[in-house]
């Protein structure tokens, strides 16, 4: 089981750390988060039934302990407030592939837990319906919550305000 | 809003991240981990206070047997309900510690991250009536305890007096120990209240009413 599990791990070590940049961006501790996601999903593994694919019963084990981690730790991951200049992304292609992803964490930073478990999911490409399935709520209201949080994410990275 | 097409932007950035920052060798040594240093740490805090008030209350127990038992020493029933109340403090402390100890290990992983948001807001809310109640039954039993106390000292209710200096003091420390859980209950509300209102704000972001 051991060797199946690090294989599939392996596979799908993308979105760990995609969950791990976006929950916590610029944080101490992201490696050590890394490893407690890591811990939890083999604890999990017996749980998975191959009734979903991996990667979205991975999604819903490594979303919900990155938010747990966050509630008991108590803490939020930290942000900078950056200047309206610096949200700014400027028309012509001088920005490196890292300053585009910096601008796009730091942007989906701004969302609340949820939002950003919502927004990774859909970014990833899921469906209405696995989405909801993962967060819990109704296809059609999964929709209406994603046209919120991309006009909200969009304004962010337009003016850098909510 | 066609300048950031998300989805665009999202794989562009992604496109040169997935090397594995973690081996097989370190992937096997993490499996065999209870969990990350950082949530080992806040779990082994837990279980040292929940280590030092157990010692405490044995102490105190070993001490009230060594004094009853070996020194044959009659202790009187006031004396006796004051170390009871002492242990009954240690008591309340550890089921306490116990109760946010259960809370942190035990996960919701599996649940979908609303039912998870729910039951972590209902186990938050559990420990704060638990704690509200347990020290609302204690402190306002001590403070029934003092005023009978009081009472039988100075012979009766009639003897009661403005006067008497020493009336004022048990009036204060009355009042204190009445106050004591509803400070108790504010300092959880603030010490959480950040999140509180987190889980709220994300329970009413998910209240779906379609």
């Amino acid at each position: 089981m051991e060797k199946e599990f690090i294989e599939l791990i392996n596979k799908h070590q993308g979105i760990l750390q995609k969950i791990c940049n976006i929950y916590f961006y610029r944080n101490l501790y992201k490696e050590d988060y890394h490893q407690e996601i890591l811990i939890r999903l083999w604890k999990s593994f017996p749980s998975f039934k191959n009734q979903s694919a991996f990667s979205t019963w991975l999604y819903r084990v490594a979303l919900n302990t990155a938010i747990d981690i966050i509630r008991k730790q108590n803490l939020k991951p930290i942000h900078t407030e950056l200047s309206k200049i610096e949200y700014n992304i400027p028309d012509n292609e001088n920005n490196t592939e890292s300053d585009k992803k910096d601008k796009l964490y730091q942007a989906i930073n701004h969302l609340s837990d949820v939002e950003k478990a919502i927004i990774i999911l859909y970014l990833e490409d899921y469906n209405y319906k696995e989405i909801a399935e993962i967060i819990g709520i109704s296809e059609s209201y999964t929709g209406v919550k994603i046209n919120r949080i991309k006009c909200q994410l969009i304004k962010i990275l337009e003016n850098g305000q909510i | 809003m066609d300048k950031f097409d998300l989805k665009k932007l999202w794989s562009e950035t992604h496109t040169k991240t997935q090397q594995n920052i973690h081996d097989d060798v370190n992937i096997r040594k993490t499996l065999k981990m209870n969990h990350s240093k950082t949530i080992a740490k806040v779990l082994s805090d837990l279980k040292l206070k929940i280590f030092g008030y157990s010692l405490m209350l044995i102490i105190l127990i070993s001490l009230m047997v060594y004094a009853w038992v070996y020194l044959d020493l009659k202790l009187s029933a006031n004396t006796l309900i004051l170390f009871s109340f002492i242990g009954l403090f240690f008591i309340i402390k550890i089921i306490s510690i116990i109760n946010r100890l259960l809370t942190m290990t035990k996960t919701t992983n599996n649940l979908s991250v609303k039912e998870s948001i729910l039951l972590f807001r209902k186990k938050l809310n559990r420990i704060k009536v638990i704690d509200f109640l347990s020290y609302l039954i204690y402190f306002y039993t001590l403070a029934i305890w003092l005023i009978y106390n009081y009472i039988n000292d100075i012979g009766g209710v009639n003897n009661l007096s403005w006067d008497n200096e020493i009336q004022t003091l048990v009036l204060i420390a009355i009042i204190i120990l009445l106050s004591i859980p509803w400070l108790i209950k504010y300092q959880h509300n603030q010490r959480y209240k950040k999140l509180y209102s987190n889980l709220n704000d994300s329970a009413n972001f998910l209240n779906d009413v379609t």
